[in-house]
C-alpha cells in the first residue's frame, strides 16, 4: 500500500497494517500524532474526520485514541492510533484542525476521563448529567454494582406484582 | 428561576378531589378523548408512528398527538429512561394538566429490562412516576399498544385509573427517590 | 321584540357551536377516509369539547392569559351574531342590520388580536412566533378579501349584508359568484387562509411550533377557544354564503350551502404540502389580489 509506504518514510511508525481494500491502520507515537493528521489532510486527501474513539488497555496501562479519516476522492478510511498514559490521561486537541472534533472529544472527556488540553467545551457535560463516579467506560468500573446502589433491586424478591408493592411502600412510608 | 416564577406554582398543588355530578359522564369523555403527547424515549416510540398513522389508526378510539404537554391526557414512556431524561419526563409529567395518565411500554420501565446493569437507565419506572397501564414486550407491536389502550379506557371508565392523584397525594415520597438519583435539582419545586 | 331577538339570537349561537363541532368531525371523518383509515366518529369533537371542558387546570398566566380564550369565543360568537342566517326571516337573521358588513370586518379580526395578546402573556416561546406568523399571515389574506368585498359593496351599492343577499335574487345566475367570478375566486382563496387550511397552515404549525399561540393553554381555556373557533368557521362559511352564493331562503338550504363551502378548505387541505410564512404572504398579495383587482376594475369600465 503505497500511503503507508510514504508514512513510514516520514514518521515514526509503530504498527501498520491493511485491513480491507479500503481500510489501513497505522500505530505512532504521541508525539508523532498531530503532524501525521495534518500531513494526511493537507496532503494526501483525507479531508473528513469520521470519528475519535478511545479504548481502555487496562492491562497496559495505556488508553489507546484512535483517529478514523476518511478520503472522499480515492475512497479510502485510515485509522490513526496512537496509546496515552492511563493515570493522568492527558493530550492535544484537533479542533483546530477538524472543529468536529470537539464533540468527540467532549465525549471521550466524559466517558474515559481523558483530558484534552485546549478543548474549550469538554468539561461540559454532554450526555451524563450530574455523574457523581469514575467515568463510566473505564474498564475497572463496576456497572452493575453501580445500578444496583442507586437505581434499586431490579425484581421485588418475592414474586407479588410491583404495583402492589407499591402501594405499601407508600403505607410503610407514612408510617414514618 | 427568578424572574420565570410566575410561570410555576411556588406551592404544594392541593389534593384534588374527583367526582361531582357529573362524573359518569366526564368518566366516559375521558375514556374516549386521549390525547398523547408527542413524546418518545427509548426504542419504542417508533412503534407508535404506524400506531397513530394509517396502517392501525389509534385514532379510531378517539386518541390523537398533540404537541403540548399542557393539553394532553397521556403520557407514553417508550422504552428505557435515562437519568437526564427522567428530568424531563417529570417535568412534561407535572405540566400535564389532570386527570392524567402513564401508560409505560416495553421491559425497560418495568424492571430495567435488557438495561438492568446499565450505568444510567433507571430500573423501575414506579418508584418515580405513578403508572396506570403496563404493555410488556421489547418492543410491543402496535396491536399490543392499542390493546393497552384499551385497558387504559377500561379502567378510566371505571374510574380505576387513578394515578394522578396517588401522585399528589404521595408526593413527598415521589420526590425523595426523584432525588435520590436527580442530584442536582435544577428545575422548579413544583413544575405545575 | 327585542328580547324574542335575543333569544332566537342565543339559540343559533348553540346551533351554530354545535353545527362547527359536527363539521369538525366530519372534516376529521373526511380526512381519515382520504388516508384510507376508518378514522374517529363523526361526534368526536363534541366529546373532546365535554372532556376538556372537564379537565382541571392549576396554572395562571395573569388576566390577559385567562381573558385571551374568552376574546377568541366573543370574537367567534359576535362574528356569527352579526351573519343573518336566513335573509328576511325575522327568527334567523341574528343582529344583522344595515352597513354590518363593515363592523363584521372589523369583529374578525377581534378574536385574532385578543389571542395575540394572550398568547404573548404565557411565556412560551413557540406562542410568540405563532402570533407574529398569524398577523403577518392576516395581513396576507386580508386584502383580497377586503378588495373582493368592496367590488360588491360596489356593484350593489349598499354595505349590508341583507342588501348584497337582495341583489342576487332571481336565479342561480345572478349569484356573485357568477357575476362577479373574479372577486369570488379571490374571496374564496382568502378563506383558505382565514381558515389555516394546508398551503397556509403556518399558524399552528404542528410541525414546527408545537401549536403555535395556544401553546400554553388547557383544560377550560382550551374549551374556549374550541368552541369560538367551530362557530367562528361556521360564521364565515355563513358570511361566503350571504356574499356569493345568493343567501338562504330556509335552514335546509343553509345547510346545504355552507357544507359546501366547508368541503372547499377541507379537500385543499388534504392535499397539500406548507408554505413558509413569506412565500404564504406572497400568494396572497400577488394572484387573489390581481383577481380582487380585475372585477375592481371592471366594475368602474362597465359602469
Ligand atoms: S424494552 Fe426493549 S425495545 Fe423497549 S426500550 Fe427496552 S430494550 Fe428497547
Amino acid at each position: 500500500m503505497e500511503i503507508l509506504d510514504k508514512l513510514k518514510e516520514k514518521f515514526e511508525i509503530l504498527q501498520s497494517q491493511e485491513k480491507r481494500k479500503d481500510l489501513a491502520l497505522v500505530g505512532t507515537t504521541e508525539k508523532d500524532l498531530i503532524p501525521l493528521l495534518v500531513y494526511l489532510k493537507e496532503y494526501e486527501g483525507y479531508k473528513t474526520l469520521v470519528m475519535i474513539s478511545c479504548v481502555d488497555w487496562i492491562e497496559e496501562g495505556k488508553f489507546e485514541l484512535v483517529y478514523n479519516l476518511w478520503n472522499p476522492s480515492k475512497k479510502h478510511n485510515i485509522l490513526v492510533k496512537t496509546k496515552i498514559d492511563r493515570e493522568a490521561p492527558k493530550f492535544q486537541t484537533i479542533y483546530k484542525i477538524w472543529p468536529q472534533a470537539e464533540a468527540y472529544e467532549r465525549e471521550i472527556h466524559e466517558m474515559f476521563g481523558v483530558d484534552f488540553e485546549g478543548n474549550p467545551t469538554q468539561h461540559e457535560e454532554l450526555i451524563l448529567e450530574d455523574w457523581d463516579d469514575i467515568p463510566p467506560m473505564r474498564r475497572d468500573f463496576d456497572t452493575l454494582k453501580y445500578s444496583m446502589e442507586k437505581f434499586g433491586e431490579r425484581e421485588p424478591k418475592s414474586g407479588i406484582i410491583i404495583r402492589k408493592q407499591i402501594s405499601e411502600q407508600y403505607d410503610e412510608w407514612r408510617r414514618k | 428561576m427568578g424572574k420565570d416564577k410566575n410561570y410555576f406554582l411556588n406551592e404544594k398543588p392541593e389534593k384534588m378531589t374527583y367526582g361531582g355530578v357529573f362524573r359518569k359522564i366526564n368518566d366516559w369523555a375521558r375514556a374516549r378523548s386521549l390525547w398523547v403527547v408527542a413524546y418518545g424515549t427509548g426504542c419504542g416510540s417508533i412503534e407508535l408512528r404506524p400506531t397513530f398513522t394509517s396502517r392501525f389508526d389509534a385514532e379510531r378510539l378517539g386518541m390523537r398527538m398533540v404537541g403540548t404537554p399542557r393539553q394532553a391526557d397521556v403520557l407514553i414512556i417508550s422504552g428505557y429512561l435515562t437519568v437526564k431524561t427522567l428530568k424531563r419526563v417529570i417535568r412534561v409529567y407535572e405540566q400535564m394538566q389532570s386527570p392524567k395518565y402513564v401508560v409505560a411500554l416495553g421491559a425497560c420501565p418495568i424492571n430495567g429490562g435488557m438495561y438492568y446493569d446499565s450505568y444510567n437507565a433507571i430500573n423501575r419506572l414506579d418508584l418515580y412516576l405513578p403508572v396506570d397501564v403496563w404493555i410488556t414486550g421489547c418492543m410491543p407491536r402496535p396491536e399490543a399498544i392499542l390493546a393497552g389502550f384499551k385497558r387504559l379506557q377500561g379502567l378510566i371508565d371505571s374510574g380505576k385509573a387513578d394515578g394522578w392523584k396517588k401522585y399528589i397525594e404521595n408526593l413527598d415520597w415521589y420526590r425523595e427517590n426523584q432525588r435520590k438519583i436527580i442530584k442536582n435539582w435544577r428545575m422548579p419545586n413544583y413544575n405545575w | 321584540m327585542m328580547w324574542a331577538k335575543i333569544f332566537y339570537a342565543f339559540l343559533a349561537l348553540l346551533g351554530g357551536i354545535a353545527y362547527g363541532l359536527f363539521l369538525g368531525g366530519v372534516s376529521r371523518k373526511i380526512t381519515a377516509r382520504m388516508q384510507n383509515r376508518r378514522g374517529p366518529t363523526i361526534w368526536q369533537n363534541f366529546i373532546d369539547l365535554w372532556k376538556l371542558f372537564r379537565k382541571k387546570t392549576a396554572i395562571s398566566h395573569g388576566v390577559m392569559f385567562y381573558l385571551a380564550p374568552m376574546f377568541r369565543l366573543v370574537g367567534g360568537a359576535g362574528t356569527f351574531l352579526l351573519v343573518p342566517i336566513v335573509v328576511g326571516n325575522p327568527y334567523l337573521s341574528n343582529f344583522s342590520f344595515g352597513g354590518d358588513l363593515i363592523v363584521l370586518m372589523y369583529f374578525m379580526v377581534l378574536g385574532c388580536l385578543g389571542m395575540a395578546l394572550g398568547a404573548a402573556e404565557s411565556g412560551h416561546p413557540h406562542a410568540p412566533i405563532g402570533v407574529t406568523r398569524g398577523l403577518s399571515q392576516m395581513a396576507g389574506y386580508e386584502l383580497p378579501f377586503v378588495i373582493s368585498v368592496v367590488v360588491l359593496m360596489i356593484a350593489d351599492k349598499t354595505t349590508s349584508i341583507e342588501g348584497i343577499v337582495r341583489a342576487q335574487q332571481g336565479g342561480i345566475l345572478h349569484w356573485h359568484i357568477f357575476t362577479h367570478p373574479f372577486a369570488a375566486a379571490a374571496a374564496f382563496i382568502s378563506l383558505l387562509g382565514m381558515m389555516g387550511s394546508y398551503p397556509f397552515q403556518v399558524v399552528l404549525a404542528p410541525q414546527e411550533i408545537a401549536i403555535g399561540p395556544p401553546t400554553e393553554y388547557s383544560s377550560t381555556f382550551l374549551s374556549y377557544m374550541f368552541s369560538g373557533r367551530s362557530v367562528f368557521a361556521v360564521a364565515k362559511y355563513l358570511l361566503f354564503m350571504n356574499l356569493f352564493l345568493g343567501g338562504a331562503s330556509n335552514l335546509l338550504w343553509a345547510f346545504v350551502k355552507t357544507f359546501v363551502i366547508f368541503l372547499w378548505p377541507l379537500f385543499i387541505t388534504n392535499v397539500f404540502p406548507r408554505f413558509r410564512l413569506e412565500q404564504s404572504v406572497l400568494f396572497f398579495w400577488t394572484w387573489p389580489s390581481l383577481f380582487g383587482l380585475i372585477d375592481l376594475v371592471r366594475i368602474y369600465l362597465v359602469r
